[in-house]
Protein backbone atom coordinates (compact mmCIF):
# COMPACT_ATOMS: atom_id res chain seq x y z
CA UNK A 1 0.00 0.00 0.00
CA UNK A 2 1.13 3.54 -0.67
CA UNK A 3 0.19 6.81 0.93
CA UNK A 4 -2.02 8.66 -1.45
CA UNK A 5 -4.02 11.48 -2.11
CA UNK A 6 -6.19 13.94 -0.37
CA UNK A 7 -9.00 13.02 -2.74
CA UNK A 8 -8.76 9.43 -3.97
CA UNK A 9 -11.57 8.62 -6.38
CA UNK A 10 -11.22 4.91 -5.76
CA UNK A 11 -8.95 4.10 -2.81
CA UNK A 12 -8.53 0.38 -3.52
CA UNK A 13 -7.17 1.17 -6.97
CA UNK A 14 -5.20 4.29 -6.20
CA UNK A 15 -3.26 2.84 -3.29
CA UNK A 16 -1.84 -0.06 -5.30
CA UNK A 17 1.92 -0.33 -5.50
CA UNK A 18 3.60 -0.37 -8.90
CA UNK A 19 4.10 -4.11 -8.52
CA UNK A 20 0.41 -4.67 -7.71
CA UNK A 21 -0.68 -2.53 -10.67
CA UNK A 22 1.54 -4.47 -13.06
CA UNK A 23 0.37 -7.83 -11.68
CA UNK A 24 -3.24 -6.73 -12.20
CA UNK A 25 -2.46 -5.55 -15.73
CA UNK A 26 -0.82 -8.84 -16.67
CA UNK A 27 -3.70 -10.90 -15.29
CA UNK A 28 -6.32 -8.80 -17.09
CA UNK A 29 -4.26 -8.68 -20.29
CA UNK A 30 -3.98 -12.48 -20.39
CA UNK A 31 -7.71 -12.78 -19.75
CA UNK A 32 -8.50 -10.31 -22.55
CA UNK A 33 -6.11 -11.90 -25.07
CA UNK A 34 -7.39 -15.38 -24.32
CA UNK A 35 -11.00 -14.25 -24.96
CA UNK A 36 -10.20 -12.31 -28.13
CA UNK A 37 -8.15 -15.15 -29.63
CA UNK A 38 -11.32 -17.25 -29.78
CA UNK A 39 -14.11 -14.69 -30.18
CA UNK A 40 -12.73 -11.71 -32.10
CA UNK A 41 -11.98 -12.42 -35.79
CA UNK A 42 -10.13 -9.12 -36.28
CA UNK A 43 -7.47 -9.84 -33.67
CA UNK A 44 -7.49 -13.65 -33.96
CA UNK A 45 -6.52 -13.48 -37.65
CA UNK A 46 -3.83 -10.84 -37.09
CA UNK A 47 -2.22 -12.80 -34.30
CA UNK A 48 -2.36 -15.99 -36.33
CA UNK A 49 -0.69 -14.24 -39.27
CA UNK A 50 1.98 -12.89 -36.92
CA UNK A 51 2.58 -16.41 -35.61
CA UNK A 52 1.79 -15.41 -32.02
CA UNK A 53 0.13 -17.81 -29.61
CA UNK A 54 -1.40 -15.58 -26.92
CA UNK A 55 -0.93 -18.26 -24.27
CA UNK A 56 2.78 -17.49 -24.57
CA UNK A 57 2.27 -13.88 -23.38
CA UNK A 58 3.64 -14.32 -19.86
CA UNK A 59 4.86 -10.80 -19.01
CA UNK A 60 3.87 -7.23 -19.81
CA UNK A 61 6.99 -6.96 -21.97
CA UNK A 62 5.70 -9.90 -24.04
CA UNK A 63 2.94 -7.65 -25.37
CA UNK A 64 5.51 -6.34 -27.84
CA UNK A 65 5.31 -9.70 -29.61
CA UNK A 66 1.78 -8.75 -30.71
CA UNK A 67 1.48 -6.64 -33.86
CA UNK A 68 0.42 -3.01 -33.55
CA UNK A 69 -2.88 -1.94 -35.11
CA UNK A 70 -3.38 1.26 -37.10
CA UNK A 71 -6.36 3.50 -37.72
CA UNK A 72 -6.22 2.47 -41.39
CA UNK A 73 -6.62 -1.22 -40.44
CA UNK A 74 -9.58 -0.41 -38.19
CA UNK A 75 -11.25 1.59 -40.98
CA UNK A 76 -10.60 -1.14 -43.58
CA UNK A 77 -12.24 -3.67 -41.25
CA UNK A 78 -15.29 -1.41 -40.93
CA UNK A 79 -15.56 -1.12 -44.70
CA UNK A 80 -15.32 -4.90 -45.10
CA UNK A 81 -17.88 -5.65 -42.38
CA UNK A 82 -20.05 -2.55 -41.82
CA UNK A 83 -20.96 -0.86 -39.61
CA UNK A 84 -18.79 -2.08 -36.73
CA UNK A 85 -16.15 -4.26 -38.40
CA UNK A 86 -15.22 -7.76 -37.25
CA UNK A 87 -13.43 -6.07 -34.33
CA UNK A 88 -16.83 -5.67 -32.63
CA UNK A 89 -16.48 -9.18 -31.20
CA UNK A 90 -19.89 -9.30 -29.46
CA UNK A 91 -23.51 -9.79 -30.54
CA UNK A 92 -24.59 -6.50 -32.24
CA UNK A 93 -27.67 -6.57 -30.00
CA UNK A 94 -25.30 -6.03 -27.06
CA UNK A 95 -24.21 -2.62 -28.39
CA UNK A 96 -25.46 -0.13 -25.81
CA UNK A 97 -23.59 3.05 -26.85
CA UNK A 98 -21.35 4.21 -29.66
CA UNK A 99 -18.46 6.61 -29.92
CA UNK A 100 -17.71 8.01 -33.36
CA UNK A 101 -14.34 9.62 -33.97
CA UNK A 102 -14.52 13.27 -34.95
CA UNK A 103 -13.28 12.52 -38.48
CA UNK A 104 -13.41 15.03 -41.28
CA UNK A 105 -15.39 15.27 -44.47
CA UNK A 106 -14.25 12.75 -47.03
CA UNK A 107 -12.75 10.47 -44.41
CA UNK A 108 -14.37 7.60 -42.56
CA UNK A 109 -15.14 7.87 -38.91
CA UNK A 110 -13.98 5.11 -36.61
CA UNK A 111 -16.84 3.34 -34.84
CA UNK A 112 -16.28 2.22 -31.26
CA UNK A 113 -19.14 0.20 -29.78
CA UNK A 114 -19.72 -0.27 -26.06
CA UNK A 115 -21.70 -2.91 -24.18
CA UNK A 116 -23.58 -1.79 -21.11
CA UNK A 117 -20.67 -2.93 -18.91
CA UNK A 118 -18.27 -0.96 -21.13
CA UNK A 119 -20.57 2.04 -20.77
CA UNK A 120 -20.36 1.89 -16.99
CA UNK A 121 -16.60 1.32 -17.13
CA UNK A 122 -16.53 4.63 -18.97
CA UNK A 123 -17.57 6.26 -15.70
CA UNK A 124 -13.89 6.16 -14.77
CA UNK A 125 -13.82 9.42 -16.74
CA UNK A 126 -15.09 10.91 -13.46
CA UNK A 127 -11.75 10.26 -11.78
CA UNK A 128 -10.41 13.47 -13.34
CA UNK A 129 -13.09 15.51 -11.60
CA UNK A 130 -12.59 13.85 -8.22
CA UNK A 131 -8.86 14.43 -8.43
CA UNK A 132 -9.66 18.05 -9.29
CA UNK A 133 -11.47 18.24 -5.94
CA UNK A 134 -15.12 17.63 -6.79
CA UNK A 135 -17.28 16.18 -4.01
CA UNK A 136 -20.58 14.27 -4.19
CA UNK A 137 -22.78 17.30 -3.41
CA UNK A 138 -20.97 19.72 -5.71
CA UNK A 139 -22.09 21.01 -9.10
CA UNK A 140 -20.16 20.93 -12.34
CA UNK A 141 -20.96 22.83 -15.51
CA UNK A 142 -20.05 21.03 -18.71
CA UNK A 143 -19.42 23.24 -21.73
CA UNK A 144 -19.97 20.71 -24.51
CA UNK A 145 -23.13 19.78 -26.39
CA UNK A 146 -24.23 16.13 -26.50
CA UNK A 147 -23.23 14.12 -29.56
CA UNK A 148 -21.73 10.74 -30.46
CA UNK A 149 -18.35 11.92 -29.18
CA UNK A 150 -17.10 11.41 -25.63
CA UNK A 151 -19.58 14.08 -24.52
CA UNK A 152 -22.34 11.47 -24.60
CA UNK A 153 -21.51 8.67 -22.17
CA UNK A 154 -18.25 9.25 -20.33
CA UNK A 155 -18.70 12.88 -19.39
CA UNK A 156 -22.26 12.61 -18.16
CA UNK A 157 -21.89 9.21 -16.49
CA UNK A 158 -18.41 9.99 -15.17
CA UNK A 159 -19.28 13.40 -13.74
CA UNK A 160 -22.47 12.07 -12.15
CA UNK A 161 -20.57 9.17 -10.57
CA UNK A 162 -18.50 11.71 -8.64
CA UNK A 163 -20.67 14.81 -8.22
CA UNK A 164 -23.71 16.64 -9.63
CA UNK A 165 -24.46 17.73 -13.19
CA UNK A 166 -27.95 19.17 -12.76
CA UNK A 167 -28.13 21.44 -15.82
CA UNK A 168 -26.64 21.53 -19.31
CA UNK A 169 -25.19 24.52 -21.18
CA UNK A 170 -23.22 23.05 -24.08
CA UNK A 171 -26.07 23.61 -26.56
CA UNK A 172 -26.21 27.36 -25.81
CA UNK A 173 -24.27 30.44 -26.86
CA UNK A 174 -21.76 31.91 -24.41
CA UNK A 175 -24.05 34.71 -23.07
CA UNK A 176 -26.84 32.24 -22.24
CA UNK A 177 -24.34 29.87 -20.60
CA UNK A 178 -23.12 32.61 -18.28
CA UNK A 179 -26.71 33.46 -17.34
CA UNK A 180 -27.49 29.84 -16.38
CA UNK A 181 -24.24 29.52 -14.45
CA UNK A 182 -25.20 32.56 -12.36
CA UNK A 183 -28.74 31.33 -11.88
CA UNK A 184 -27.98 27.79 -10.72
CA UNK A 185 -24.41 28.16 -9.47
CA UNK A 186 -21.34 26.00 -9.93
CA UNK A 187 -18.37 24.67 -8.01
CA UNK A 188 -16.43 23.10 -10.91
CA UNK A 189 -16.34 23.42 -14.67
CA UNK A 190 -15.23 21.50 -17.76
CA UNK A 191 -14.39 23.39 -20.96
CA UNK A 192 -12.14 23.11 -23.97
CA UNK A 193 -9.30 25.68 -23.68
CA UNK A 194 -10.76 27.81 -26.49
CA UNK A 195 -14.15 27.97 -24.76
CA UNK A 196 -12.52 28.79 -21.44
CA UNK A 197 -10.74 31.72 -23.07
CA UNK A 198 -13.87 32.87 -24.92
CA UNK A 199 -16.02 32.80 -21.78
CA UNK A 200 -13.42 34.73 -19.79
CA UNK A 201 -13.18 37.34 -22.55
CA UNK A 202 -16.97 37.70 -22.62
CA UNK A 203 -17.04 38.20 -18.84
CA UNK A 204 -14.45 40.98 -19.24
CA UNK A 205 -16.36 42.59 -22.11
CA UNK A 206 -19.51 42.58 -19.95
CA UNK A 207 -17.54 44.37 -17.23
CA UNK A 208 -17.80 41.49 -14.75
CA UNK A 209 -14.57 39.50 -14.62
CA UNK A 210 -15.03 35.73 -14.29
CA UNK A 211 -13.41 35.39 -10.87
CA UNK A 212 -15.75 38.01 -9.40
CA UNK A 213 -18.81 36.66 -11.18
CA UNK A 214 -18.26 33.03 -10.07
CA UNK A 215 -16.58 33.23 -6.67
CA UNK A 216 -17.55 29.64 -5.74
CA UNK A 217 -15.74 28.11 -8.71
CA UNK A 218 -12.91 25.92 -7.38
CA UNK A 219 -11.61 23.84 -10.27
CA UNK A 220 -11.66 23.70 -14.04
CA UNK A 221 -10.91 20.57 -16.07
CA UNK A 222 -9.81 21.00 -19.69
CA UNK A 223 -8.88 18.63 -22.50
CA UNK A 224 -8.60 18.41 -26.25
CA UNK A 225 -5.80 20.86 -27.05
CA UNK A 226 -2.21 21.53 -26.09
CA UNK A 227 -1.55 24.71 -24.17
CA UNK A 228 1.27 27.04 -23.21
CA UNK A 229 2.14 27.52 -19.54
CA UNK A 230 1.29 31.23 -19.79
CA UNK A 231 -2.24 30.39 -20.99
CA UNK A 232 -2.97 28.25 -17.94
CA UNK A 233 -1.52 30.89 -15.60
CA UNK A 234 -3.66 33.56 -17.28
CA UNK A 235 -6.84 31.44 -17.10
CA UNK A 236 -6.25 30.46 -13.46
CA UNK A 237 -5.92 34.16 -12.67
CA UNK A 238 -8.99 35.09 -14.75
CA UNK A 239 -11.25 32.44 -13.19
CA UNK A 240 -9.71 32.26 -9.72
CA UNK A 241 -9.64 28.45 -9.91
CA UNK A 242 -7.04 25.75 -10.37
CA UNK A 243 -6.92 24.13 -13.81
CA UNK A 244 -6.57 20.38 -14.35
CA UNK A 245 -6.22 18.47 -17.61
CA UNK A 246 -7.60 15.14 -18.79
CA UNK A 247 -6.82 13.14 -21.92
CA UNK A 248 -9.11 10.83 -23.83
CA UNK A 249 -9.82 9.85 -27.41
CA UNK A 250 -12.43 7.93 -29.35
CA UNK A 251 -10.18 4.89 -28.98
CA UNK A 252 -9.89 5.13 -25.17
CA UNK A 253 -13.42 4.03 -24.25
CA UNK A 254 -14.29 7.48 -25.64
CA UNK A 255 -13.39 9.02 -22.31
CA UNK A 256 -10.46 10.09 -20.17
CA UNK A 257 -7.79 7.49 -19.47
CA UNK A 258 -5.42 9.88 -17.75
CA UNK A 259 -5.61 13.15 -15.86
CA UNK A 260 -3.80 15.42 -13.44
CA UNK A 261 -4.09 14.56 -9.76
CA UNK A 262 -4.57 17.16 -7.00
CA UNK A 263 -1.40 18.86 -8.21
CA UNK A 264 -3.26 20.33 -11.19
CA UNK A 265 -1.85 21.09 -14.61
CA UNK A 266 0.93 23.33 -13.30
CA UNK A 267 3.01 23.64 -10.16
CA UNK A 268 5.04 26.84 -9.81
CA UNK A 269 5.06 27.40 -13.55
CA UNK A 270 6.14 23.84 -14.34
CA UNK A 271 4.02 21.33 -16.25
CA UNK A 272 2.77 18.38 -14.19
CA UNK A 273 1.96 14.92 -15.53
CA UNK A 274 -1.35 13.19 -16.20
CA UNK A 275 -1.58 9.82 -14.43
CA UNK A 276 -2.72 6.86 -16.57
CA UNK A 277 -5.79 4.93 -15.38
CA UNK A 278 -3.67 1.81 -15.66
CA UNK A 279 -6.11 -0.55 -13.99
CA UNK A 280 -8.29 -0.59 -17.11
CA UNK A 281 -5.98 0.33 -19.94
CA UNK A 282 -2.39 -0.48 -20.79
CA UNK A 283 -0.56 2.50 -22.28
CA UNK A 284 2.77 2.22 -24.04
CA UNK A 285 4.89 5.22 -25.11
CA UNK A 286 6.93 4.00 -28.07
CA UNK A 287 9.44 5.36 -30.53
CA UNK A 288 7.30 5.61 -33.70
CA UNK A 289 10.12 4.27 -35.88
CA UNK A 290 11.44 1.37 -33.78
CA UNK A 291 8.28 0.70 -31.69
CA UNK A 292 10.54 0.32 -28.65
CA UNK A 293 9.63 2.08 -25.34
CA UNK A 294 11.07 5.57 -24.92
CA UNK A 295 13.03 6.60 -21.84
CA UNK A 296 11.61 8.94 -19.17
CA UNK A 297 11.45 12.50 -20.49
CA UNK A 298 11.50 11.41 -24.12
CA UNK A 299 8.77 11.93 -26.68
CA UNK A 300 7.00 8.93 -28.20
CA UNK A 301 3.73 7.68 -29.65
CA UNK A 302 0.92 6.60 -27.35
CA UNK A 303 -0.18 3.00 -28.01
CA UNK A 304 -3.24 1.68 -26.18
CA UNK A 305 -4.60 -1.72 -25.13
CA UNK A 306 -7.98 -2.19 -23.46
CA UNK A 307 -7.84 -4.57 -20.53
CA UNK A 308 -11.55 -4.58 -19.66
CA UNK A 309 -13.47 -3.73 -22.80
CA UNK A 310 -16.06 -6.20 -24.09
CA UNK A 311 -17.09 -4.63 -27.44
CA UNK A 312 -14.77 -3.12 -30.09
CA UNK A 313 -11.63 -3.77 -28.05
CA UNK A 314 -8.24 -2.47 -29.12
CA UNK A 315 -4.93 -4.20 -28.56
CA UNK A 316 -1.80 -2.17 -29.30
CA UNK A 317 -3.58 0.58 -31.23
CA UNK A 318 -1.29 3.32 -32.54
CA UNK A 319 -2.99 6.61 -31.62
CA UNK A 320 -0.46 8.77 -33.56
CA UNK A 321 -0.59 11.04 -30.49
CA UNK A 322 2.81 12.48 -29.60
CA UNK A 323 3.40 12.48 -25.84
CA UNK A 324 6.26 13.04 -23.42
CA UNK A 325 6.61 10.10 -21.01
CA UNK A 326 6.98 10.78 -17.28
CA UNK A 327 7.40 7.97 -14.72
CA UNK A 328 5.15 8.00 -11.64
CA UNK A 329 8.10 8.89 -9.43
CA UNK A 330 8.02 12.45 -10.77
CA UNK A 331 4.74 13.23 -8.98
CA UNK A 332 4.63 13.75 -5.19
CA UNK A 333 1.00 12.55 -4.84
CA UNK A 334 1.97 8.94 -4.09
CA UNK A 335 -0.04 7.23 -6.81
CA UNK A 336 2.23 4.78 -8.58
CA UNK A 337 0.61 5.43 -11.94
CA UNK A 338 2.84 6.48 -14.83
CA UNK A 339 2.20 9.76 -16.62
CA UNK A 340 2.65 11.89 -19.70
CA UNK A 341 3.39 15.58 -19.59
CA UNK A 342 0.40 17.91 -19.46
CA UNK A 343 -0.32 20.35 -22.25
CA UNK A 344 2.13 19.03 -24.83
CA UNK A 345 0.18 16.21 -26.49
CA UNK A 346 0.26 16.68 -30.24
CA UNK A 347 -0.15 14.59 -33.37
CA UNK A 348 2.68 12.89 -35.25
CA UNK A 349 0.45 13.25 -38.31
CA UNK A 350 0.33 17.02 -37.84
CA UNK A 351 4.02 17.65 -38.33
CA UNK A 352 4.68 19.76 -41.40
CA UNK A 353 7.93 20.17 -43.25
CA UNK A 354 8.14 23.86 -44.16
CA UNK A 355 11.22 25.18 -45.93
CA UNK A 356 12.93 21.96 -44.88
CA UNK A 357 12.16 22.47 -41.19
CA UNK A 358 10.01 20.15 -39.02
CA UNK A 359 7.20 22.27 -37.58
CA UNK A 360 4.85 20.89 -34.92
CA UNK A 361 1.57 22.83 -34.60
CA UNK A 362 1.47 22.27 -30.83
CA UNK A 363 4.78 24.09 -30.54
CA UNK A 364 3.32 27.00 -32.50
CA UNK A 365 0.14 26.92 -30.35
CA UNK A 366 2.29 27.39 -27.29
CA UNK A 367 3.99 30.47 -28.71
CA UNK A 368 0.86 32.09 -30.15
CA UNK A 369 -1.49 31.52 -27.24
CA UNK A 370 1.00 32.80 -24.69
CA UNK A 371 -0.15 36.24 -25.92
CA UNK A 372 -3.40 37.32 -24.28
CA UNK A 373 -4.44 39.63 -27.15
CA UNK A 374 -4.53 36.70 -29.58
CA UNK A 375 -7.69 34.58 -29.43
CA UNK A 376 -7.20 32.24 -32.40
CA UNK A 377 -5.06 31.69 -35.48
CA UNK A 378 -5.02 29.93 -38.84
CA UNK A 379 -2.01 29.00 -40.97
CA UNK A 380 -2.03 28.44 -44.72
CA UNK A 381 1.10 26.88 -46.22
CA UNK A 382 1.40 27.29 -49.96
CA UNK A 383 3.96 27.70 -52.73
CA UNK A 384 4.55 31.40 -53.40
CA UNK A 385 5.33 33.19 -56.64
CA UNK A 386 9.05 32.60 -56.13
CA UNK A 387 8.37 28.86 -56.02
CA UNK A 388 9.17 28.61 -52.33
CA UNK A 389 7.10 27.62 -49.30
CA UNK A 390 5.13 30.44 -47.71
CA UNK A 391 3.57 30.13 -44.24
CA UNK A 392 0.83 32.73 -43.87
CA UNK A 393 -0.62 33.09 -40.40
CA UNK A 394 -3.90 34.93 -39.79
CA UNK A 395 -4.00 36.19 -36.24
CA UNK A 396 -7.41 36.67 -34.57
CA UNK A 397 -7.44 39.83 -32.47
CA UNK A 398 -10.32 40.43 -30.05
CA UNK A 399 -13.16 42.66 -31.16
CA UNK A 400 -12.26 46.36 -31.20
CA UNK A 401 -8.54 45.79 -30.62
CA UNK A 402 -7.34 45.21 -34.19
CA UNK A 403 -6.32 48.89 -34.59
CA UNK A 404 -4.91 49.20 -31.09
CA UNK A 405 -1.29 50.47 -31.36
CA UNK A 406 -0.29 47.93 -28.72
CA UNK A 407 -0.98 45.09 -31.18
CA UNK A 408 1.98 45.83 -33.51
CA UNK A 409 4.68 45.09 -30.91
CA UNK A 410 2.84 41.88 -29.96
CA UNK A 411 3.03 40.74 -33.58
CA UNK A 412 6.69 41.72 -33.87
CA UNK A 413 7.53 39.66 -30.81
CA UNK A 414 5.47 36.76 -32.10
CA UNK A 415 7.24 36.83 -35.48
CA UNK A 416 10.66 36.73 -33.80
CA UNK A 417 9.74 33.93 -31.40
CA UNK A 418 8.21 31.78 -34.14
CA UNK A 419 11.35 32.19 -36.24
CA UNK A 420 13.59 31.29 -33.30
CA UNK A 421 11.56 28.19 -32.43
CA UNK A 422 10.88 26.81 -35.92
CA UNK A 423 13.47 28.48 -38.16
CA UNK A 424 10.57 29.46 -40.43
CA UNK A 425 9.53 33.06 -41.15
CA UNK A 426 5.75 33.36 -40.86
CA UNK A 427 3.87 36.11 -42.69
CA UNK A 428 1.52 37.50 -40.03
CA UNK A 429 -1.80 39.06 -40.86
CA UNK A 430 -4.04 40.42 -38.05
CA UNK A 431 -7.78 39.86 -38.58
CA UNK A 432 -10.88 40.25 -36.36
CA UNK A 433 -11.24 37.22 -34.10
CA UNK A 434 -14.74 36.49 -35.41
CA UNK A 435 -13.34 35.94 -38.92
CA UNK A 436 -11.66 32.73 -37.77
CA UNK A 437 -13.24 29.37 -36.83
CA UNK A 438 -13.69 28.85 -33.07
CA UNK A 439 -12.95 25.45 -31.54
CA UNK A 440 -14.97 25.04 -28.39
CA UNK A 441 -16.15 21.42 -28.38
CA UNK A 442 -14.41 18.03 -28.77
CA UNK A 443 -16.41 17.58 -31.99
CA UNK A 444 -14.68 20.61 -33.46
CA UNK A 445 -11.07 19.52 -33.11
CA UNK A 446 -8.79 22.44 -33.90
CA UNK A 447 -7.77 22.41 -37.54
CA UNK A 448 -5.69 25.51 -37.74
CA UNK A 449 -3.30 24.41 -40.48
CA UNK A 450 -3.95 24.00 -44.21
CA UNK A 451 -1.27 22.71 -46.53
CA UNK A 452 -1.99 23.68 -50.14
CA UNK A 453 1.42 22.82 -51.56
CA UNK A 454 0.48 19.58 -53.30
CA UNK A 455 -2.41 21.30 -55.07
CA UNK A 456 -0.09 24.22 -55.92
CA UNK A 457 2.43 21.83 -57.42
CA UNK A 458 -0.34 20.22 -59.46
CA UNK A 459 -1.30 23.60 -60.89
CA UNK A 460 2.29 24.64 -61.58
CA UNK A 461 3.34 21.50 -63.39
CA UNK B 1 -8.65 -5.95 1.02
CA UNK B 2 -10.26 -5.52 4.44
CA UNK B 3 -13.40 -7.24 5.75
CA UNK B 4 -15.63 -4.30 4.82
CA UNK B 5 -14.44 -4.33 1.20
CA UNK B 6 -14.92 -8.10 1.02
CA UNK B 7 -18.51 -7.71 2.25
CA UNK B 8 -19.13 -4.93 -0.30
CA UNK B 9 -17.91 -7.19 -3.10
CA UNK B 10 -20.13 -10.07 -1.89
CA UNK B 11 -23.15 -7.73 -1.75
CA UNK B 12 -22.46 -6.35 -5.20
CA UNK B 13 -22.08 -9.84 -6.66
CA UNK B 14 -25.47 -10.71 -5.18
CA UNK B 15 -26.94 -7.64 -6.88
CA UNK B 16 -25.44 -8.79 -10.19
CA UNK B 17 -26.96 -12.24 -9.72
CA UNK B 18 -30.41 -10.92 -8.78
CA UNK B 19 -30.41 -8.31 -11.56
CA UNK B 20 -29.51 -11.07 -14.01
CA UNK B 21 -32.49 -13.12 -12.85
CA UNK B 22 -34.81 -10.13 -13.12
CA UNK B 23 -33.49 -9.40 -16.61
CA UNK B 24 -34.52 -12.92 -17.63
CA UNK B 25 -37.91 -12.77 -15.92
CA UNK B 26 -39.75 -11.28 -18.87
CA UNK B 27 -38.56 -13.98 -21.25
CA UNK B 28 -37.37 -13.46 -24.83
CA UNK B 29 -40.13 -10.89 -25.55
CA UNK B 30 -39.50 -9.02 -22.28
CA UNK B 31 -43.20 -8.83 -21.49
CA UNK B 32 -42.51 -7.16 -18.13
CA UNK B 33 -40.28 -4.48 -19.66
CA UNK B 34 -37.50 -5.24 -17.20
CA UNK B 35 -34.65 -6.55 -19.30
CA UNK B 36 -32.69 -3.46 -20.27
CA UNK B 37 -32.83 -1.70 -16.93
CA UNK B 38 -32.08 -4.88 -14.97
CA UNK B 39 -29.14 -5.58 -17.28
CA UNK B 40 -27.90 -2.06 -16.64
CA UNK B 41 -28.21 -2.55 -12.87
CA UNK B 42 -26.12 -5.72 -13.22
CA UNK B 43 -23.49 -3.88 -15.28
CA UNK B 44 -23.34 -1.00 -12.85
CA UNK B 45 -22.89 -3.39 -9.92
CA UNK B 46 -20.24 -5.33 -11.83
CA UNK B 47 -18.21 -2.19 -12.46
CA UNK B 48 -18.54 -1.24 -8.79
CA UNK B 49 -17.06 -4.67 -7.98
CA UNK B 50 -14.19 -3.69 -10.29
CA UNK B 51 -13.60 -0.49 -8.31
CA UNK B 52 -13.24 -2.36 -5.03
CA UNK B 53 -11.57 -5.57 -6.23
CA UNK B 54 -10.77 -5.50 -9.96
CA UNK B 55 -9.72 -9.16 -10.00
CA UNK B 56 -13.20 -10.18 -8.88
CA UNK B 57 -14.96 -8.44 -11.76
CA UNK B 58 -16.08 -10.59 -14.68
CA UNK B 59 -17.28 -10.18 -18.25
CA UNK B 60 -21.08 -9.73 -18.48
CA UNK B 61 -21.43 -11.30 -21.94
CA UNK B 62 -23.14 -14.47 -20.66
CA UNK B 63 -25.55 -12.34 -18.65
CA UNK B 64 -26.63 -10.43 -21.80
CA UNK B 65 -27.21 -13.72 -23.65
CA UNK B 66 -29.19 -15.16 -20.79
CA UNK B 67 -31.31 -12.02 -20.55
CA UNK B 68 -32.25 -12.43 -24.21
CA UNK B 69 -33.40 -15.92 -23.49
CA UNK B 70 -30.46 -17.71 -25.06
CA UNK B 71 -28.45 -20.11 -22.98
CA UNK B 72 -24.99 -18.93 -21.90
CA UNK B 73 -22.30 -19.68 -24.43
CA UNK B 74 -24.61 -19.71 -27.47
Amino acid sequence: MTTVARTPAHPALERMTRQEIQALQLERLQRQLSRLATTNPFFASRWRQAGVDVSEIRSLDDIRRLPVVTKEEVLADQVAAPPYGTRLGVDPRDVFELTLSSGTSGKLQEVHAHTVRDAHMRAMHGIAFRWAGMGPDETLVFHVGISNSASHGPFHRGIRSIGRLPYLVGHLGFPQRLELMERFGLDHMYAMPSALNGLAQLCDEQGRPARERFPDLRSIVISGEGWPVAFIERMEEAWGARIHEGYGASQTYGGFVMSNCEQGALSAGKRNGMHFYEWAILLEVLDPETLEPVAPGEVGELVITHLEKEASPLVRFRTRDRVRYMPWTECPCGRQLDMVESGTIGRWDDMLKIKGQNVFPTEVDEIVFARSRIGEYQVRVFIGDAGRDVAEMRIGIAQGQADDPAVAPVLDGLRRELKAATNVSFELQPVPLNDLPQYTTPDAKPRRWTDERQADLGRKE
Amino acid sequence: MDARDQQVVRDLKEIVRLAGEIAQAGGPEDELGLRNRATEIAAMAETLVWLVDPRASEWNLDLYRAARGASPGT
